[in-house]
């Protein structure tokens, strides 16, 4: 006897015995899919519908050109309703408008301790050009009094 | 109404008809009763779904043991680290234990042989020779369903048998 048919044999004297609990399940989960699609069938005929007219090429292609189209136009809308935003530009354009600028300069962390630091007060004209420049520094001599030094005393006139 | 009763008489006798076939070929391809359990249900399911649009072309009994193999492979696949050869026997011997009420799956004797045996081939090499020795699918038909040529389902066929041979020779 072959090897094929010894495990012939040997398949056919195969058995098993299946608790009614598992014949329950499978039944009854089988019976409960095959009436499922009849339920099913009546819920949505509009799919029945759409499904028949997207079948043509034509439709399929109306369909594709209507999307890109309804894309196109939310994008062109959205681009004209968004509000610009602040750039650069803006902010130079808002900063020629300054005629005076003070400045208050801390050299190094220890300066802010002994309160020294220098003033620069910066005038512009109508043009725009720098008109008037003032600066002050204030130092600490020894530990109980400061003073007012002018580097450039009263208004420079610059040749800007 | 009538028509659609006949139609569920005719899935109960389907499933009475095939069940403890299907369960073996399940529990060969498996070694594992979890699994064999899981994959005849998944399939008389899908069965029962689809019964209305469904048009046999050849053998009924092909058809579903195919359908369970190609379910049990998923299933192993999803389940691959506890199918394990120690967790396997284990499975599958203590099911064998006819006097156990507590198992809701039963293999006899020789199922628990064929099964341990068969556990120890390559799944492709098991899957060929259960197709064909239980399933009584042809080569041609087997290649078909998997997807490969019949010249290499015969050689797993063959390999598969040899090997088989070797491991069953003090057995049986």
């Amino acid at each position: 006897m072959s090897s094929a048919e010894k495990i012939r044999k040997l398949f056919a004297k195969s058995d098993v015995t299946v608790n009614s609990k598992i014949d329950d399940r499978i039944i009854n989960d089988a019976l409960t899919a095959f009436d499922k699609p009849e339920k099913t069938q009546f819920v949505s005929p509009e799919s029945n519908i759409w499904r028949i007219i997207m079948k043509s090429p034509i439709t399929k292609l109306t369909a594709a050109a209507a999307t890109i189209i309804a894309v196109v136009f939310s994008i062109s809308l959205l681009d004209k309703a968004a509000t610009p935003a602040y750039a650069l530009e803006q902010t130079i354009e808002a900063n020629h408008t300054i005629k005076t600028i003070h400045l208050r300069i801390f050299e190094g962390a220890e300066s802010i301790e002994n309160n020294e630091f220098s003033d620069y007060w910066i005038k512009y004209n109508d043009a725009g050009k720098l008109s008037n420049l003032r600066t002050i520094r204030i130092v600490l001599l020894g530990s109980l009094f400061g003073t007012r030094e002018f580097q450039r005393p009263g208004y420079l006139r610059t040749t800007l | 109404m009538r028509r659609k009763q006949e139609s569920r008489d005719s899935l109960h006798n389907i499933y009475e008809q095939y069940r403890d076939s299907l369960l073996i070929l399940a529990i060969a391809l498996s070694h594992d009763v979890n699994i064999a359990e899981d994959a005849v249900h998944d399939v008389f399911v899908a069965f029962a779904q689809n019964l209305e649009n469904f048009k046999l072309t050849g053998s009924l009994k092909a058809y579903l043991g195919t359908c369970v193999a190609n379910r049990v492979r998923d299933l192993m696949r999803k389940r691959q680290s506890r199918t394990k050869a120690a967790s396997l026997q284990q499975n599958c011997s203590k099911s064998l234990d006819l006097k156990d009420p507590g198992q809701l799956i039963v293999c006899n004797e020789e199922l628990q042989l064929l099964s341990s045996a068969l556990a120890q081939l390559p799944y492709e090499q098991r899957e060929v020779i259960v197709l064909h020795i239980h399933g009584q699918m042809r080569f041609r038909n087997i290649a078909k369903s998997i997807g490969i040529s019949v010249n290499t389902v015969k050689g797993r066929f063959r390999y598969g048998i040899r090997k088989l041979r070797s491991i069953l020779n003090s057995e049986i």
